[in-house]
């Protein structure tokens, strides 16, 4: 009987071997709708935003119309698409939506991130009161974790600042050294930080509690072949959005290539210049179809 | 003497005999004419003349042809017993220090005889051509910039080896004997006052000489590189820099686009304002991303050229481009930014129009081209939301169709969207 638990061991090692890699490369994106107006028949034009959360919230950032569409995307249905015109978003990119379902904005022609109520209403802009020098903060990206802390993507200052759900200064993470540019960053479920450099194609990470950020693997230039321009995370694979490439593609925790989804293209299932995408609880992913003008609506299948 | 060993010492002597009458023979591979030297140049005549230079290469002299060569046959040209950077190396090996930061790219590729002839030749080292001659016989443009230049360093006029080492280097880059500023030091003494007052007391010998100075000669005094910053011309460092005397003199009183706002205002305001930014512009480095904060020899402060600035990060582009079959005259001319804005735009792509028709309309007379309807009022019919414009039938950097088209065949392009004509 004492080898019972060595073989079981042995069995359950296989069976996490085998299943792993497999889990994470079988995953692949199925079509499953589009979204192309609002309520009222007004089409979307270039959005680059688009943020999901519980009970089927989705908010869309219409760049090209200076506004936010909120939905809902229910059991395979959309409805919705009111209207969010507000004179402190002038032109929404990054969307997020914390776990009350406040929405966050990132405004890319101010360069601020705006805070409003679910139902669009404005709260306040991050002001960034205690962050350390420099003063100035431009957000080139932003993401909401665990706890609604806030991790902002600091262009100017070179770092991630990470703001408390009031929007109070928690810590900053220098970006590595030798960075070429930061263009993205993402927060897994379990708080840590991601972040992509779009020149030099490599992935790192921060821990929930780190001070700095570490390589997750090496070189992703094989498979990463054009500027990524948004990554998010989801149990374990890491997804980078290829915006001139036209492309999803996945990375493990260790920084392997898993998979590569999608291509340019201007029929539905086909992305041209993707800029932001979310996956939520129900691994339903949503992309912000820029140059297609619209949102596309998959399924995540693993 | 028994019979026995009598027997024994006939047999020795038979032996012997034979083994001396075998020695006798001629041996099949023994060479006709022993001295090899001689051997080869009873072919290899032309070789006479080679041998009276100034300068022998030793093997030759000591006519060990075979050192170099397979005298039967050989996989590499000229019949030489190897590749050249082996068979030069294997004598030559430390001419490259152990631990080079800088190898000459011909060194690096085994192209000895680039710079070198291998048998003989009338210059030291048996060099192709003498001094910067044959520096410049490669490097043609620094060497029309070094005679067409105002004010020359003599130290370039010594030759080129003066600073650099043509092999390679373990001291630093570009093949330097000695880093920036030791090289630069050396000469120009900088605890003497006259230094110190041309460079407002900056500490300069710990700063990087070439960052204002062309070391090979400029139109510039001082050799200044061709293209000055105002302060620097001006000698106004401490614009940008905290004082000379800080403890940290080189360090700039702003960081980033907030430093240049301070004089170029109006271009860093309008940058802002824009719908989309060239990210470069407001990182941490800011404006020096691109532009030399001193002086440079590209106008505008670039540090390089055309589309060689912009291959720093857009590198996947310009391959694709340079893969391209059918390319756009600017984008082939490496002018990107005749389309895009390097600093920010209100379009997509940086483009500084505010749609692309309207880019495109300011060469292409499109009237002149075609009937077929773009802009506002045409309604792409795969997608309510699209409008057509030039970029539905054309790739602007270049495709592999004419006219850049984004298909071989009209069927094929107009059936993208005209779905109902598939055949």
């Amino acid at each position: 009987m004492k080898s019972a638990p060595i073989a079981c061991l042995v069995a359950a090692a296989l069976v996490a071997g085998h299943l792993g890699p497999v889990t994470a490369q079988a995953a692949r994106l199925r079509h499953l709708a589009s979204v192309y107006f609002d309520d009222a028949g007004i089409g979307l034009k270039l959005p680059e935003g688009v943020a999901c959360g519980g009970a089927g919230r989705l908010v869309v950032g219409d760049t090209g119309n200076g506004r936010l569409l909120r939905f809902a995307y229910q059991d395979g249905k959309l409805s919705g698409g009111t209207v969010v015109r507000i004179p402190q978003v002038l032109a929404p990119s990054v969307v997020q939506l914390n776990s009350k379902g406040d929405i966050y904005t990132l405004d890319s022609r101010q360069r601020r991130i705006v805070h409003l109520s679910p139902e669009g209403e404005f709260k306040a802009s991050l002001a960034f009161d205690g962050v350390p020098p420099p003063g100035t903060v431009v957000p080139r990206s932003f993401a909401i974790g665990p706890g609604d802390v806030i991790h902002v993507l600091d262009a100017f200052g070179r770092r991630v600042v990470a703001l408390d759900a009031q929007g109070k200064f928690q810590r900053a993470l220098p970006l590595p050294d030798g960075i070429g540019f930061a263009t993205a960053l993402a927060v897994d479920a379990a708080g840590n930080v991601l972040l992509i450099d779009s020149i030099k194609r490599r992935l790192f990470s921060a821990a929930k509690d780190g001070s700095a950020f570490t390589p997750i693997g090496g070189d992703l230039s094989e498979s990463l072949t054009t500027m990524p321009t948004c990554i998010a995370a989801s149990k374990g694979v890491i997804f980078v959005v290829e915006g001139t490439g036209s492309t999803i593609l996945g990375f493990g925790q260790d920084g392997s290539f898993l998979s590569r989804q999608l291509s340019l293209g201007w029929e539905e299932g086909e992305l041209n210049h993707p800029s932001q995408m979310c996956i939520n609880d129900k691994d339903e992913v949503f992309i912000a179809d820029r140059d297609n003008s619209r949102i596309q609506v998959f399924q995540l299948i693993r | 003497m028994g019979p026995r060993l009598m027997i024994v010492g006939v047999s020795l002597m038979v032996l012997v005999g034979l083994h001396v009458a075998a020695s006798g023979q001629q041996n099949p591979y023994r060479l006709k004419e022993p001295d090899q030297k001689k051997s080869c140049l009873a072919c290899h005549g032309d070789f006479d003349q080679k041998l009276k230079k100034a300068f022998v290469h030793a093997p030759v002299k000591n006519g060990a042809c075979s050192g170099c060569h397979d005298p039967h046959v050989s996989s590499h040209a000229s019949l030489l017993s190897a590749d050249t950077r082996q068979i030069c190396a294997g004598c030559h090996e430390s001419v490259v220090p152990a631990n080079a930061k800088s190898v000459h790219k011909v060194v690096a590729d085994g192209e000895c005889r680039k710079c070198h002839d291998p048998h003989a030749s009338d210059h030291k080292a048996i060099l192709l051509s003498q001094g910067n001659t044959l520096c410049f016989s490669c490097h043609k443009e620094l060497g029309e910039a070094v005679s067409k230049a105002k004010y020359g360093h003599s130290p370039v006029q010594q030759g080129c080896v003066t600073c650099h080492d043509p092999h390679g280097s373990d001291k630093g880059s570009d093949l330097l004997k000695t880093v920036e500023p030791a090289v630069c030091v050396g000469c120009h003494k900088p605890d003497t006052a006259a230094f110190q007052s041309r460079h407002m007391n900056y500490p300069v010998a710990r700063a990087s000489c070439t960052s204002c100075h062309d070391p090979h000669g400029s139109n510039q005094p001082a050799l200044l590189l061709n293209s000055v910053h105002a302060p620097v011309g001006n000698r106004t460092c401490n614009a940008c820099h905290e004082a000379p005397t800080s403890a940290t003199p080189f360090a700039t009183k702003r960081p980033g686009f907030e430093l240049c706002r301070g004089c170029h205002s109006d271009m860093v305001n309008a940058t802002l304002a824009k719908g989309r930014l060239h990210w470069p512009v407001v990182d941490g480095r800011g404006c020096v991303s691109c532009h030399s904060p001193h002086a440079a020899k590209h106008d505008k402060l670039l540090e390089s050229p055309g589309a060689e600035l912009c291959r720093g990060c857009h590198a996947d582009t310009l391959k694709r481009i340079a893969a391209t079959p059918v390319g756009h005259k600017p984008v082939v001319e490496g002018a990107c930014v005749g389309c895009h804005s390097p600093h920010g735009s209100d379009g997509v792509y940086l483009v500084d129009q505010p749609s692309i028709v309207k880019l495109c309309t300011t060469c292409h007379d499109y009237e002149k081209h075609s009937a077929h309807p773009i802009e506002d009022k045409a309604v792409d019919p795969r997608n309510k939301n699209l409008r057509v414009d030039c970029l539905s039938c054309h790739n602007g950097h270049g495709t592999a169709h004419k006219w850049m088209l984004l298909n071989a065949t009209n069927l094929e392009l107009c059936t993208r969207c005209h779905k109902k004509f598939t055949r």
